[in-house]
């Protein structure tokens, strides 16, 4: 008897700003539905602990999408893709799991999304608050922390989009994000991850990480979680998002909650689940006990 | 801060994966640890030596790491405090110093490797 992991896979076509996609996605579970957002120059095999897992996937839905340019989700056919320079940027970013939603038919779903999917859960949360019946931001803030943000575009483009640096490279500087606390064989699939990904599709993702999102006092303090209501989880070990960075934004978000996590880093979901999976329970379990 | 120069040599020059990540590197990477600086020469992504890298200029190497011995200290602790879990967040984060060559990128799973055999040999693992 052959074993399989409870994932299938499946093709959907979303058209998002006049462009048609070929998105992948896979997902594992019944009940509510839980879109899940991978982190920037990755994708979606980022959570296949999490669609392993019974606890969640015997109340939830969980969909794992590959944004295109992103894992199985190839560039879009159609367009000369080739001939401009990939950048991610904040409509885009809050349009794909929209569209993945309504392709679906997903009733108001949960998003949780880890590092600029983080960013985006808070974005989605300001935005979008009517669509989402809650957002869980993993690694999310106002703004990513200021040391990288002055590095600018030109410095992110030198060191992730060198024609003189192989991806292997990209792989190795997520040690920066990753807690000496993980196991080292999950730290090497993180890396193995970031060194498959496209060409200079990491650096343009940090477009919407480091500058697009970048939200304001007024802003925060407007969303209404009453609507969709927002959870933080930042990892201690991670320098881009740190436990600081996402206070401040829990500090002006009314009703907001936020856990730091010890010991963890900018990769939770990964770097360890069955540590993340403490605090994400809780939280799916507020979730479900609300009434929509 | 002290680490056993030959102790290193010996480990990185057996090290699968570090000899890897340095494969065809030609030139110096230079450890400066405030008093002392090592001096560290590839060829042809062989290391051939170690000499004193206060007698070699940063502008003749191809890769420079730098910090103060307590920085350093902390950086090769078996489990550090954030966020001085590599160089680069280390230098972002705590003020060490990486170069910004097109080596320093290429050759980074190369000093990521050289920091876990340096904790090794600093904490008596290897």
């Amino acid at each position: 008897m052959a074993e399989h992991d409870p994932i299938t896979g499946r093709y959907v076509y979303l058209t998002v700003e006049g462009i048609k996609y070929r998105v992948y996605y896979e997902e594992a579970g019944k009940g509510i539905p839980f879109i899940v957002g991978h982190t920037a120059g990755s994708d979606g095999r980022q959570y296949r602990n999490l669609l392993c897992d019974e606890e969640v996937t015997r109340d939830y839905r969980v969909i794992a999408f590959d944004l295109p340019y992103h894992g199985k989700s190839l560039p879009p056919h159609g367009v000369r893709w080739w001939e401009e320079e990939y950048n991610m940027t904040k409509a885009r970013m809050m349009a794909f799991p929209n569209a993945l939603a309504d392709a679906l038919g997903l009733e108001r779903p949960v998003y949780m999304g880890s590092s600029m999917g983080g960013h985006l859960a808070v974005d989605l949360a300001s935005n979008y608050a009517d669509r989402y019946r809650a957002t869980i931001a993993v690694e999310g803030a106002l703004r990513s922390a200021v040391e990288y943000v002055d590095v600018g575009m030109a410095g992110i483009r030198k060191e992730f989009d060198n024609p003189n640096v192989n991806r292997t490279s990209i792989g190795a500087a997520m040690m920066l994000n990753i807690s000496p606390y993980s196991p080292e064989e999950n730290v090497r699939e993180i890396q193995w991850e970031y060194s498959c990904g496209g060409p200079g599709i990491f650096a343009g993702d940090l477009l919407y990480y480091y500058y697009e999102h970048n939200m304001s006092d007024d802003e925060a303090r407007a969303i209404d979680t009453s609507k969709c209501m927002l959870y933080l989880l930042t990892g201690e070990y991670d320098p881009n998002t740190s436990p600081k960075e996402t206070q401040a934004l829990a500090d002006l978000v009314k009703g907001s909650k936020f856990w730091p996590m010890k010991n963890l880093g900018h990769f939770p979901v990964t770097e360890d689940y069955t540590k993340f999976r403490n605090y994400l329970l809780p939280i799916l379990a507020e979730i479900k006990a609300t009434k929509v | 801060m002290s680490l056993n120069q030959s102790a290193f040599l010996e480990v990185a020059r057996g090290d699968f994966e570090f000899k890897r990540e340095t494969r065809y590197l030609t030139g110096v990477i230079k450890l400066d640890f405030g008093e002392s600086a090592w001096a560290m020469t590839f060829e042809e992504g062989a290391l051939t030596g170690i000499a004193d890298g206060k007698k070699v200029p940063d502008t003749s190497c191809k890769i420079v790491v730098g910090g103060t011995s307590e920085q350093w200290d902390a950086l090769l602790e078996l489990k550090p405090k954030p966020f001085y879990q590599c160089i680069q967040s280390a230098a972002v984060k705590h003020g060490m110093k990486i170069s910004d060559t097109n080596e320093s990128f290429a050759y980074l799973p190369g000093l990521n490797r050289m920091t876990t055999l340096l904790r090794q040999i600093k904490n008596g693992r290897a």
